[in-house]
């Protein structure tokens, strides 16, 4: 399964165009998408830290959620899980401008 | 059932005089003998593999490989988000088919290109600033997937060959004044008490602790093994480690056990038959041969033939994705 992989392409320029829309949700269809859909040797190294940021936004959410379910939870109720389309939903939310990479979640 | 025979390729591991006889020993062909005879001559010697195995050998092995990525960069001193970035490109790389122009596609929904992404960005989150230091070795390099090879001192009745146990060590790591072996553990299950302890006993953790206790026994403070376990659902990653550690008495009653199953397989070898351990078909979800060997003798090599891919297990191999 492992072969000698072409010569990245010092010149390639991102073919992704900027996200021109302030919700995440937006971010996510139309860069996260295409970034996951793109030979990665013409990925930027910004297009990659786009696919972190997005990954760390989740992550966040997720642990926001996760921490408002376990407040919710009545003694003796199981714990219930966070469930893949409230994430989604919750980051749809999430304006853009929002992700710093650098944040420590 | 198909045979291994002196016309196929000749592989490292195995005796070249008789070449179902293995003699550098990993931990899964071990587990693999140890769980069932014929499981182990199923995966191991005739290398059948199931679909659903593959997944999972696929995003362990790319999961693994992030990992090791990711320690040598910090541990050459690459600034935090630099390796970050660096091991993200190589996972989205290794998993690009260039020849097809496409990503690499599975089945499973928690085990996706983006479960993989995902998990390994969680990690590098959660422990940016990791307690667990990766040690330096003499030779200036960082412990990381750290490949080993040591003779146990016996030879086989049949070749008068010398056994060996080989493997790779994930990670080496300094962790409370003393010296560790990290091993990477990918799962479904829940990060529970009842998951850490199928590790003690457990015959991987135990070679790997042997194995630890030899590389770095200069160092005098080994201390065992960590399970760093990351538990990877369709929606989440979690993350939890835990310290096993074994006493020198039971590292010793491990070699000593070890040398009855390889005495045992000598048996299987001469009498050229690895039987059935009808007991483990159920275990860990059920085997992945019960619907070879739930079925007549006669038409399991054709069950064989259409239903499973195929691999060549060598563990004197190095780790390839």
């Amino acid at each position: 399964m492992s072969e000698p992989l072409p010569q990245q392409n010092p010149n390639a320029v991102s073919p992704l165009s900027e996200p021109d829309k302030n919700s995440l949700n937006d971010f996510l269809q139309n860069r996260i998408t295409k970034l996951f859909n793109t030979p990665p040797l013409d990925l930027t190294d910004n297009d990659i830290a786009d696919v972190v940021k997005y990954f760390r936004a989740e992550r966040h959410r997720f642990k926001q959620l996760e921490a408002e379910n376990e407040q919710k939870r009545q003694p003796g109720q199981r714990k219930r899980a966070v469930s893949p389309k409230s994430v989604k939903e919750a980051l749809a939310q999430e304006p853009v401008q929002d992700l710093g990479f650098d944040e420590d979640d | 059932m198909e045979q291994i025979t002196k016309d196929q390729p000749q592989r490292l591991s195995f005796s070249s005089i008789e070449p179902r006889l293995q003699l550098a020993w990993d931990s899964t062909s071990l587990g693999a003998l140890k769980t069932c005879p014929r499981y182990y001559k199923y995966s191991i010697l005739d290398g059948y593999v199931t679909h659903a195995e593959s997944i999972h050998l696929r995003f362990g092995l790319e999961y693994h490989s992030a990992m090791e990525h990711y320690h040598r960069q910090r541990a050459k001193g690459i600034d935090y988000n630099a390796a970050v970035i660096s091991t993200i490109r190589h996972v989205l790389n290794s998993t690009w088919d260039y020849k097809l122009g496409r990503p690499w596609t599975s089945d499973m929904t928690n085990k996706t290109r983006e479960t993989l992404v995902r998990s390994i960005v969680w990690y590098m989150v959660q422990y940016k600033d990791d307690p667990c230091e990766t040690v330096m070795l003499k030779n200036g390099q960082p412990a990381v997937e750290l490949s080993f090879r040591f003779e146990l001192g016996l030879e086989t009745t049949i070749t008068h060959e010398q056994y060996t146990l080989c493997g790779h060590i994930d990670r080496g790591v300094t962790f409370a004044g003393g010296v560790w072996v990290k091993d990477y553990k990918t799962t479904k299950s829940d990060l529970n008490e009842k998951f850490f302890d199928q590790f003690m006993p457990e015959n991987q953790m135990s070679l790997y602790d042997n194995a630890g206790n030899i590389i770095f026994f200069e160092e005098n403070t080994f201390k065992g093994v960590i399970i760093d376990g990351a538990r990877i659902l369709v929606n989440s990653s979690q993350f939890q480690r835990q310290t096993i550690t074994r006493t020198q008495k039971q590292r010793e009653e491990w070699l000593k056990d070890l040398l009855f199953f390889l005495r045992q397989n000598e048996q299987y070898v001469a009498n050229d038959y690895w039987p059935m351990n009808d007991k483990a078909c159920n275990n860990y979800g059920g085997c992945p041969y019960r619907s070879v060997c739930s079925a007549s003798p006669d038409v399991r090599p054709m069950i064989l033939k259409e239903l499973y891919g195929h691999r060549s297990w060598d563990p004197l191999v190095t780790r390839e994705i």
